[in-house]
C-alpha cells in the first residue's frame, strides 16, 4: 500500500510551484543529447501536464538551443547559483521549490560533484543556496551518478532530497533519471489515483522501474536510489508516507491544482456542496483511520468495514457530481 | 595446522575449528617437531645400513620393482640382513602381486623371532587370512620389536575391519598419548601409524581429521621420499571430498614413481570423483604393474558399475576376492552388482559373507545404496541406507545417502532429519551442507495443490506461475495417463527453482548440473523460467518431459534404462506440441555424417559415458527417433510392452527380440539406414567441403562459393542471411529457399524460415512472413522473438484468435513481461475469452507492477466480465485500499454491489452482497511452506 494520506489538505491560497531544471555536462554527444531530451521532456511535462506556470520554470542546459540569451541559460555553476538566488528572491513563503539535476556526477573520496560546464557544483554550493529557502517546501532531485554523496550535506528540515545512488561510490551512469522523468510525464506514477504525482510516487515509480530495467537486461544493478525527508541525512531505499522517510515527499505534489484534484475539497459557496464535501472528508478520514488499524483487526472484519466505507465514498462522490460538484 | 579447510563446502559454515582439546595433539608439539627436524634427519641418515639398502629403497620408491626385489633379496640373503630389508622385499613383492613369495619372505628366520611378525601380519591381512594376521600383529605388539607401534595400528585397523569397534577405538586412542608424550622421537613410520589411528578417531570427532593430516605432514617431512604419507594424505582428502588437494598429494608420488599402483588407483578415484576422463586408464596402468591388485580390481569393478556394467563388475570383484577373500570393499561392489542385476540370491549370499567377517559392516549396504541411486532406484537406495545405519549408527555417509534419497522421494521432514545427523557426524560433506542450506530456504516456497499435483514454487513467483503450471501439468497428466494406462504415485510433487544453482543442489547436492529438469519418480524438479535466459528454455515442454519419466519409472519399478526413458520422454514432448523437445541441429547431422552418434545398442553410453560433451544432447534426439520409428512401425503397444518387460527384469536385447521381433544388432543397422534416409537431404547439404569460406567472409566471397557449391546448405544459408542484412531481399530469397529445401526441419535461431520471414515482411507479404514464422515455431520450442513476431503478424492480419494462442505460448518461454500479459489480456477480452483475460490480469498483478492499484482494477474488470462478481469485488477493494479516490474503481465497486446498475442505490442496499472469499490457496491441502 502506498499509504498516502487520503483526505487531501486544501492548497494554501497563492501557493505556487517553482522549478529549476539543470542538465549537466554531457561529455559525449550521446549523453549531451540524452540530457537535453530528458530536461526538455521534463520541462514540457511540468508545464503542459502538471500545470506548473511556465514562468516559474527555469531551465539551464549545457548548450541551450532556443534561448534568446544563450549565456544566461547555460548550466554553469554561476548560473545555477544565480538561478537559485533569483528563485529564493521571488518565492512566496509557502511555495514548493523543486530542483532537478540531470547529468553526470563524480566522486573522489569525499569530494562529490555534479558535473557542469566549467566549475562543477558541490554539495556545499547547493546547500548554501538552499539555505535561502527558510519557509518553503524544497525538493532536490539529483539524478546523477555518485549523487548519494549529496544526501547528507543537503539534508534539512522541510526538505526532500532524492539521489539516484545510495552512495558516492555508485559511479556508473544512471538510468534512474529517465524513469523519474517518465513518472512525471506519463500516467503510471499516480499510484493513489488522485490525479497528481507526489515526489514520493515519482521516486517509488522510478526506483521500481530502474530495478526492473537491470533485471530485464540481466545486469547487475549498479544504482540504488534513495530518498531522505526527515532531515537525518540517511536516505531510504524503501520510502513511504508511514516510514522513516517519505511523509514530506508524499505531500509534495505536482499536478492539478489542489481544489481540482480527485478527492480534494474544492472551495464553494454552495451550502449543499459544502455539506457534501464535509461528509466526504469525514468518510475519507474514517478510511484513513481504518487503514491505520488494519494490522490489529481480523482480516474479514477489516475487509467488510473497508468495503462499506468505500461504497459510502463512491455514493457520496455520485451525490456530489449530481449537485454539480467535483473532486 | 599447515593446511586450509579440507573441503570446499558451498554455503553452510564449516565445522567450527576444534581448538586445543584434551584428546587432540597440541599445536605446540607440532612447532617443536618442525624446529628439530634438521637435527633428527641427520641422525636417521647416520643409521642407514649401506649403499645396497639405499639402492634397493631407491628402486622401490621409483617403481623399478624388479630391481628393488633383486637388491632386497641380495641383502636379505647376506649377513647384513636387517628387518628393514626384509620389509622392503615384502613390500616390493606385494606391490607387484607376488603374494606367495611375499608370504615366504615374511616368515621368521628363526622360531619366535618377533621382528618379522608385523610384516607377516601385513601379508596375511592382504590375503584375507584375518585370524592369522591378527595373531601375528598381537605377537608383534607384545614384543619389543622396532615396529611394535606400527603393529599396534595394524591390529587396531584389523579389529575395526572385523567389527570389534570398541576395542579398536581404545587402541587408536592410545596413539594420541604416543604422540603427545614424545612427538620428536617418532619415526616417519610411527607418525604414519599415529595419523592412521587419529583418522579413525575422526569417526566420532571430525576435528581429529586435521590432526591426522598433521601427522602425515610430519611423516612426509621426516622421510621426504617415502610415498606412504602422501598416499594417506591424498586418500584422506579424497575421503573428505577435496579432490584438488588429493590430486596434489598423489601427483607428488606419481611424479617420482608413475607406476605406483596405489597412487594410480587413488588418482583414478579422484578423476572419477571430478567426473573427468582418465580414471579407467589409471586403473589399467595399476593393473599392468599388479594384475591382482585388490584395490585396482575393486576400483575397476566400481567403474564398470557406474556404467551399469554389472557383469564386468562381478568379474573384477571376484578376481579381487580370489586374492583377498576377506576384502570388504570387493564384497561390497560384488553385492552392489548382484543387487542391480536383480540377482537377489547372490546378493544375499555376498552380503552374508561380508557380515560374517564384520557383523557391523555398514559400508556394503551404503555402497549398494549409492549404486541404486545411479540407476534411479531411489526407494531401494533408502531401504539399503536404512539397513546400513541400523548396522552402524556412526556410518555418516549412510545417514547422508538416506537423507538425500528421502529428499528425492519428497519426504522432506525425514530428509532434513537424516541430513542433519549426517552433517553433524561429517561436517566436511558439501552435498549434505548444500542440501541443508537449500532446505533452510524452503520457508520461501509455498505449495499449491491441484487435482494430481503439489506445485512447490517460490513465493515471489507462485502467484504468477501457478495458473500456467497447474493447467499444463493436469493436461499432461490426463494425456499420459490415458496413453500409458497406469498412474505414478499421486500426488506428483513439482518443484520449480528460479535459481539454477538451487535446482542443481536439489538434484545432486552440488551446483553445476546442466540439465533443465529431473524426475525422481513422483517428484519432479525443474528450473523455473527465471533460472534461464529468455529464449533458451520452455518450462512447459520440460515439465511434460519429466512427467513422462514419472510414468516410465512407475511402470517399470524404476528399472527402465536411461536411454529408453529419455528418448521416450522426448518423443512424448513432440507428440504433445509441435516443436517441443530436442530438435535436429546442424551439429547433430554432422555427427551422423561423421559416425559420431552411438548405435542404439550403445545409446546408454551416450548419456552415461559420452565420448564428447555434445553427445549427450545428440543422444536425446537420436533416442527420441528410435521411438518415432518404433511407434510408426510397431505401434505404441510395443513400447508399452517393452516397459512392462523392463519391470519384469528383462534386458533390452530380449525385449527387442521378443516384442519387436528383431535383434538389437539388426535394429542398429536398420535404424542407421532409416536415419540416413530420413536425413538424406541435410546430409547431402552438409557434406564436408575443403575450401569452405571463413566466418568473416562477405557477400562476394560467399556468392563465389555458392556458385561453386550450390548444394552446400551452410553456404546458401549464410549468403541468404547476409543478403537479408544488406536489404537485398530479392537476391536473398532463392538462397534461403534452397537452404530450406535441403534441411526443412532445421529450426535453429538462424533457420532459413527466420530469414525468409524477414524477406517476406520487407516485401510487404505479411501472409507469407507469418507462414514462415509459424513453421519456424513448429520446429522450435523457445524462440521468443519468433513467437512475438508471429503474434504481431497474426494480429495485423486480423487473426486475433491465433495471436491469442501464440501469445499464450510466449508464457511458456518468458512469463515475466508485463506488457505481453497486458496485451494478451486485452486481446482475450476483445475475443470474449474472459478466462484467459482474468489469468493474464492476475499475472500482471503477480508481477508487482508499479501501478498496482490500476492492475488490480483491471483484474477486477476482467473478473466481472468473466462473471466472477465475488472475486471482482474482493479485487477492486484491494485496488481502492491503495488508492481510495480511484474514481473508476469506486464506480466499479458500486456496480458490483448493485448487480451492475449502480445509480440510485443506498449504502445499505449496496452492502448486501456478501463477502469475497479468502484466497483459495490459503486453505490449500498442503498450505504453507515445508520447512
Amino acid at each position: 500500500m502506498c499509504g498516502a494520506a487520503l483526505a487531501t489538505a486544501p492548497a494554501l491560497a497563492g501557493q505556487q510551484t517553482r522549478v529549476l531544471l539543470v542538465a549537466g555536462l554531457g561529455g559525449t554527444p550521446e549523453y549531451r543529447k540524452e540530457f537535453h531530451d530528458l530536461v526538455q521532456r521534463l520541462d514540457s511535462a511540468l508545464v503542459n501536464r502538471l500545470r506548473v506556470d511556465a514562468a516559474n520554470v527555469t531551465l539551464l542546459e549545457e548548450n541551450p538551443v532556443s534561448a534568446s540569451d544563450h549565456a544566461e541559460q547555460r548550466s554553469t555553476r554561476d548560473n545555477v547559483m544565480s538561478a537559485l538566488a533569483a528563485l529564493a528572491a521571488s518565492a512566496g513563503p509557502s511555495d514548493d521549490i523543486l530542483v532537478v539535476l540531470l547529468g553526470h556526477g563524480t566522486a573522489e573520496g569525499d569530494d562529490v560533484r555534479f558535473n557542469l560546464p566549467g566549475p562543477d557544483l558541490t554539495p556545499a554550493d547547493l546547500a548554501t543556496a538552499l539555505d535561502a529557502f527558510k519557509t518553503q517546501h524544497v525538493a532536490v532531485v539529483n539524478a546523477a551518478s555518485a549523487s548519494g554523496g549529496f544526501v547528507a550535506p543537503l539534508a534539512a528540515p522541510n526538505r526532500v532530497v532524492v539521489a539516484a545512488t545510495r552512495t558516492s561510490r555508485e559511479r556508473s551512469a544512471t538510468v534512474f533519471p529517465r524513469y523519474f522523468v517518465d513518472a512525471l510525464a506519463g500516467d503510471g506514477a499516480d499510484l493513489d489515483k488522485d490525479g497528481r504525482v507526489s515526489i514520493l510516487e515519482a521516486f517509488q515509480y522510478a526506483r521500481q522501474e530502474t530495478e526492473r530495467h537491470y533485471k530485464d537486461e540481466n545486469l547487475l544493478q549498479v544504482e540504488h536510489a534513495v530518498l531522505d525527508d526527515n532531515g537525518d541525512g540517511e536516505g531510504s531505499m524503501v520510502a513511504a508516507a508511514d516510514s522513516a522517510d517519505g511523509k514530506l515527499a508524499s505531500e509534495f505534489r505536482l499536478g492539478i491544482p489542489g481544489d481540482a484534484a480527485v478527492g480534494a475539497t474544492p472551495t464553494t459557496d454552495d451550502p449543499v456542496l459544502k455539506r457534501l464535501y464535509a461528509e466526504r472528508t469525514e468518510i475519507q478520514k474514517k478510511i484513513d483511520d481504518l487503514r491505520a488499524r488494519k494490522e490489529s483487526m481480523p482480516p474479514e472484519e477489516y475487509q467488510e468495514q473497508l468495503e462499506n466505507l468505500l461504497v459510502e465514498l463512491g455514493l457520496k462522490n455520485r451525490e456530489i457530481r449530481q449537485h454539480g460538484g467535483g473532486g | 595446522m599447515t593446511r586450509g579447510r579440507v573441503v570446499n563446502a558451498r554455503r553452510r559454515p564449516a565445522a567450527a575449528p576444534g581448538g586445543v582439546r584434551e584428546r587432540r595433539m597440541p599445536p605446540m608439539a607440532f612447532l617443536f617437531v618442525l624446529a628439530s627436524m634438521a637435527l633428527h634427519a641427520t641422525a636417521i641418515f647416520a643409521q642407514t645400513p649401506g649403499e645396497a639398502l639405499d639402492r634397493a629403497r631407491a628402486a622401490l620408491r621409483s617403481g623399478a620393482y624388479d630391481d628393488a626385489i633383486r637388491e632386497y633379496r641380495s641383502i636379505v640373503r647376506s649377513r647384513s640382513a636387517t628387518p628393514e630389508a626384509r620389509r622392503g622385499l615384502v613390500e616390493a613383492l606385494l606391490t607387484v602381486g607376488r603374494y606367495d613369495e611375499a608370504e615366504a619372505a615374511a616368515q621368521p628366520v628363526t622360531d619366535g623371532d618377533p621382528t618379522s611378525s608385523n610384516t607377516l601380519g601385513e601379508v596375511l591381512w592382504a590375503r584375507g587370512r584375518l585370524d592369522e594376521a591378527e595373531a601375528a600383529f598381537r605377537r608383534a605388539v607384545a614384543s619389543q620389536a622396532g615396529d611394535r607401534l606400527i603393529a599396534e595400528a595394524n591390529l587396531a585397523e584389523l579389529l575395526f575391519q572385523r567389527g570389534q569397534i570398541d576395542e579398536a577405538m581404545q587402541r587408536f586412542d592410545r596413539f594420541i598419548d604416543y604422540y603427545n608424550n614424545a612427538p620428536q622421537q617418532l619415526t616417519a613410520a610411527q607418525l604414519v601409524a599415529v595419523g592412521r589411528a587419529v583418522r579413525r578417531l575422526g569417526r566420532t570427532n571430525p576435528d581429529l581429521f586435521q590432526d591426522a593430516l598433521r601427522a602425515f605432514d610430519e611423516a612426509a617431512a621426516r622421510d621426504p621420499g617415502w610415498p606412504e604419507p602422501h598416499l594417506l594424505t591424498g586418500e584422506l582428502f579424497l575421503e573428505k571430498y577435496d579432490s584438488p588437494e588429493a590430486k596434489k598429494e598423489l601427483e607428488k608420488v606419481l611424479s617420482s614413481n608413475p607406476r605406483n599402483p596405489r597412487a594410480l588407483v587413488d588418482m583414478a578415484r579422484a578423476l572419477d570423483f571430478d567426473g573427468v576422463p582418465g580414471a579407467r586408464e589409471r586403473v589399467d596402468s595399476a593393473l599392468t604393474v599388479n594384475p591382482r591388485s585388490v584395490a585396482a580390481l575393486v576400483e575397476s569393478a566400481r567403474l564398470h558399475l557406474a556404467r551399469e556394467g554389472t557383469d564386468e563388475a562381478r568379474v573384477d570383484a571376484r578376481k579381487a576376492l580370489e586374492v583377498n577373500p576377506s576384502s570388504l570393499t570387493a564384497l561390497s561392489v560384488l553385492a552392489a552388482a548382484d543387487f542391480i542385476a536383480g540377482d537377489t540370491q547372490a546378493f544375499r549370499a555376498t552380503r552374508s559373507r561380508a557380515l560374517a567377517l564384520n557383523p557391523r559392516y555398514a559400508q556394503l549396504d551404503a555402497t549398494v545404496s549409492e549404486v541404486a541411486v545411479q540407476v534411479r532406484r531411489y526407494a531401494d537406495a533408502v531401504d539399503r541406507a536404512e539397513v546400513a545405519v541400523a548396522l552402524d549408527s556412526a556410518a555418516w555417509n549412510a545417514w547422508g545417502i538416506l537423507g538425500m534419497n528421502e529428499f528425492r522421494l519428497g519426504n522432506i521432514a525425514k530428509a532434513r532429519a537424516h541430513l542433519e545427523k549426517a552433517f553433524a557426524g561429517d561436517p566436511y560433506n558439501p552435498w549434505f551442507k548444500n542440501s541443508l542450506d537449500l532446505l533452510d530456504s524452503f520457508k520461501n516456497f509455498e505449495t499449491v495443490p491441484t487435482e494430481h499435483f503439489r506445485l512447490f514454487l517460490r513465493k515471489d513467483e507462485a502467484d504468477l506461475l501457478a495458473p500456467y503450471v497447474s493447467a499444463l501439468a493436469e493436461e499432461a497428466y490426463d494425456s499420459l495417463s490415458a496413453r500409458y494406462g497406469m498412474d505414478p504415485s499421486l500426488p506428483v510433487r513439482v518443484e520449480m527453482y528460479p535459481s539454477h544453482a538451487d535446482f542443481s543442489v536439489r538434484t545432486l547436492g552440488e551446483t553445476g548440473l546442466g540439465a533443465l529438469g529431473v524426475s525422481f519418480g513422483s517428484v519432479l524438479v525443474l528450473d523455473s523460467p527465471a533460472a534461464r535466459e529468455k529464449g533458451e528454455y520452455n518450462w512447459a515442454s520440460t515439465l511434460w518431459h519429466e512427467l513422462s519419466h514419472a510414468f516410465h519409472l512407475a511402470i517399470t519399478g524404476n528399472r527402465v534404462p536411461r536411454w529408453f526413458s529419455e528418448g521416450l520422454a522426448v518423443h512424448e514432448q513432440r507428440r504433445a506440441r509441435p516443436g517441443w523437445g530436442t530438435p535436429p541441429t546442424i551439429a547433430f547431422v554432422e555427427a551422423l555424417r561423421d559416425g559420431r552418434l552411438k548405435k542404439v545398442s550403445e545409446l546408454d553410453d551416450g548419456f552415461m559415458r559420452p565420448d564428447y560433451p555434445q553427445q549427450v544432447i545428440f543422444s536425446y534426439y537420436e533416442a527420441s527417433l528410435v521411438f518415432e520409428l518404433i511407434e510408426n512401425r510397431w505401434g505404441f503397444t510395443a513400447i508399452r510392452s517393452m516397459l512392462d518387460g523392463y519391470r519384469d527384469g528383462r534386458s533390452t536385447e530380449e525385449l527387442f527380440t521378443s516384442v519387436l521381433g528383431t535383434s538389437l544388432d539388426r535394429f542398429d543397422d536398420d535404424f542407421d539406414d532409416w536415419m540416413k534416409q530420413r536425413f538424406a537431404g541435410p546430409l547431402k547439404g552438409l557434406a564436408p567441403i575443403a575450401d569452405a569460406p571463413p566466418r568473416s567472409a562477405g557477400i562476394p566471397a560467399l556468392e563465389r562459393f555458392v556458385r561453386a557449391h550450390p548444394g552446400d546448405f551452410l553456404g546458401q544459408l549464410r549468403l541468404g542471411a547476409l543478403l537479408v542484412g544488406a536489404k537485398r531481399y530479392d537476391d536473398a530469397q532463392p538462397h534461403l529457399t534452397e537452404a530450406l529445401r535441403m534441411f526443412p526441419d532445421y529450426g535453429g535461431q538462424d533457420s532459413p524460415y527466420w530469414w525468409l520471414a524477414q524477406v517476406h515482411e520487407a516485401k510487404g507479404d505479411s501472409s507469407r512472413a507469418l507462414a514462415a514464422l509459424a513453421r519456424l515455431n513448429a520446429l522450435s520450442e523457445s524462440n521468443y522473438d519468433a513467437l512475438i513476431e508471429e503474434a504481431s503478424l497474426e494480429e495485423r492480419l486480423g487473426r486475433s484468435k491465433d495471436a491469442e494462442a501464440t501469445l499464450s505460448k510466449v508464457m511458456q518461454v518468458d512469463p515475466y513481461e508485463i506488457d505481453v500479459h497486458q496485451h494478451l489480456a486485452s486481446l482475450a477480452a476483445a475475443l470474449e475469452d474472459y478466462g484467459t483475460a482474468v489469468r493474464e490480469r492476475q499475472a500482471v498483478v503477480a508481477l508487482k507492477p508499479t501501478d498496482r492499484a490500476q492492475a488490480l482494477y483491471q483484474l477486477a474488470v476482467a473478473q466481472r466480465e468473466a462473471g466472477d462478481v465475488v472475486a471482482a469485488r474482493h479485487t477492486v477493494v484491494q485496488a481502492l485500499e491503495i488508492a481510495p479516490n480511484y474514481s473508476d474503481a469506486l464506480e466499479l465497486l458500486l456496480k458490483l454491489r448493485t448487480g451492475g446498475s449502480g445509480s440510485g442505490s443506498t449504502p445499505d442496499d449496496a452492502a448486501g452482497s456478501g463477502h469475497a472469499p479468502r484466497d483459495p490457496r490459503a486453505s490449500g491441502v498442503d498450505g504453507g511452506a515445508h520447512t
